[in-house]
């Protein structure tokens, strides 16, 4: 069995008397498609900036292909923002970083096409759209056919349409190892071979496909049920795994839907039973790690 | 290497040439100058005083380059992550020096372009020597500014302030300096305190006059660490 390609130990960051990431242990293997999913301020920029060695750790290691994390053309980035020059066009922008890598020019057709980049070749950087400058960044981070990936939000700001192009055509090739971070949980959810959740800088619960974290011993089951907080009291679901989200609980059945559907229509008909979600499973981590 | 360096030297040109405050200070008002003063203050036939006022604005262009187009431009790449970005691809620092290498030509082109007018409106032309000598100047003189200009920007960064610094040293150096006057025939006290500002020993080589490079070497040797400093810990900073 190869090594992992990403090793994460004990990995920790501190500013100030303020612990931005603590006791972080990963690893991640060869040509895996994982996913770090959190809330905004829960670490995850910052974790991905420890792994592709733009910040150093303030205790623990990162090891990347068997090393400290440096310039390695094996590893390709593709940040929130893309920070990019605004005064050139997105063809010279292409050229630029194409003679950069001793690239041939249309080299990569087939990602000019999946990113729709023909249409805006020749706009200024600094008149493109969010998506339209993720969209270039794409063309950068994959231009140069890294052997990994790591992407802060890479298809925020995508249309649905180019996003499903991008994971089927352009990320799937079993030889690329892809780390990212996403608000879309559900794109996470069907692509991500694996994932994690992190907050407030520390890693909820160890790394498993989507589906397991729903359904592992400490998860919270595929179903659930949603009930208003006006038509229940919290002592009535006390015993059950249940959070609860603004204005209402969320009650995980863990397997047992129709009893539980049961046990509330004693009580009110006002609920609905619905799939779980990776958000569910987050909140529900939260709420019992940190209780 | 050499070839990022050509390539990234060539698209710095181009966003230069589409930024137009940039052309405007860097091409199109030393040329202004020096038409207006040569015409104003200068004596048809007196060549001495065209090459001087020409030398004068070329030096306070590369002072204005090296203050405001290296600092802030290498402080932005930090700023707002593409130094991070491209520290991942082949030749990091070339994206940089490319940056330089662009105002290098760009500021030669300036200087042929003032010859040229120099020629054209005043019939006045120097000799190669005091051209070779005159863009050795300006190529030594840009260096050392835009390392103060780095420091400048970096430590301004911190008080939300470069600009603000950057402008008071460049007028203060402008109007202590024998740039575009003799000024230690107006006013001696005034010219002593501009000997030691970064542009006087740069005008005295271009005009090929005794140079006291010492006040130059200080500025040098003062800004370089604080620009390194002020890098290394702002790296740190969140």
């Amino acid at each position: 069995m190869s090594s992992p390609v990403i090793t994460l130990t004990e990995l920790a960051f501190r500013v100030e008397d303020r612990d931005i990431l603590r006791g972080v242990n990963l690893s991640i293997e060869r040509g895996e498609t994982f996913a770090l999913l959190g809330s905004n301020g829960a670490g995850k920029s910052t974790l991905l900036s420890m792994i592709s060695g733009n910040q150093r750790p303030t205790e623990g290691e990162a090891i990347v292909f068997g090393q400290a994390p440096k310039t390695d053309s094996r590893v390709s980035i593709l940040s929130d923002v893309v920070p990019l020059f605004p005064m050139l066009k997105v063809k010279e922008i292409i050229q630029y970083f194409d003679a950069f890598y001793g690239r041939a020019p249309n080299a990569n057709n087939e990602l000019v096409e999946v990113l729709e980049l023909g249409t805006i070749f020749n706009k200024l950087f600094r008149t493109l759209s969010k998506g339209q400058r993720k969209r270039v960044g794409l063309y950068l981070a994959l231009a140069s056919k890294p052997e990994l990936l790591i992407m802060d939000e890479p298809t925020s700001d995508l249309d649905p349409l180019i996003r499903e192009q991008i994971w089927k055509r352009l990320l799937n090739d079993p030889d690329m190892t892809v780390l990212f971070t996403t608000h879309d949980w559900e794109e996470a959810r069907a692509y991500a071979d694996r994932l994690t959740f992190i907050h407030d800088g520390a890693l909820l619960t160890q790394p498993a496909t989507p589906q397991a974290l729903l359904t592992s011993p400490e998860g919270i089951g595929a179903r659930k049920l949603v009930i208003p907080t006006t038509a229940a009291d919290e002592g009535m679901i006390a015993d059950l795994r249940h959070v609860r989200l603004e204005d209402e609980y969320h009650i995980f059945a863990d397997g047992r839907t129709e009893e539980l559907v049961s046990r509330l229509s004693r009580v009110t008909l006002n609920f609905s039973v619905l799939d779980s979600t990776l958000q569910d499973a987050y909140q529900y981590l939260i709420k019992t790690k940190t209780a | 290497m050499i070839r990022a360096l050509a390539i990234s030297a060539w698209f710095q040109t181009v966003i230069f040439v589409r930024l137009r405050q940039a052309m405007f200070f860097t091409i199109v008002f030393p040329a202004f100058l020096f038409v207006v003063f040569g015409f104003i203050f200068g004596t048809p036939g007196d060549t001495e005083y065209y090459l001087f006022l020409m030398t004068g604005v070329a030096g306070a262009t590369a002072l204005s380059d090296g203050l405001f187009a290296v600092g802030p431009v290498v402080r932005e790449f930090y700023n707002n992550g593409f130094i991070g970005y491209v520290r991942q691809m082949p030749h990091p620092s070339a994206h940089v020096g490319g940056l330089f290498l662009s105002r290098y030509i760009v500021l030669f082109v300036v200087v042929l372009l003032l010859m040229l007018i120099s020629l054209l409106f005043f019939g006045a032309t120097p000799t190669p020597e005091a051209t070779l000598r005159l863009l050795l100047a300006i190529a030594v003189g840009f260096t050392a500014f835009s390392i103060i200009g780095l420091a400048i920007s970096f430590i301004g960064d911190r008080m939300d302030n470069g600009k603000g610094f950057g402008n008071v040293l460049y007028f203060v150096v402008i109007f202590t300096s024998p740039a575009f006057y003799p000024i230690d025939l107006i006013n001696p006290t005034v010219a002593r305190f501009g000997d030691f500002l970064p542009l006087t020993p740069i005008l005295h080589f271009a005009r090929n006059e005794a140079v006291n490079w010492w006040p130059l070497i200080v500025w040098g040797a003062v800004s370089l660490p604080v620009y390194l400093y002020s890098l290394k810990t702002r790296q740190i900073k969140r």
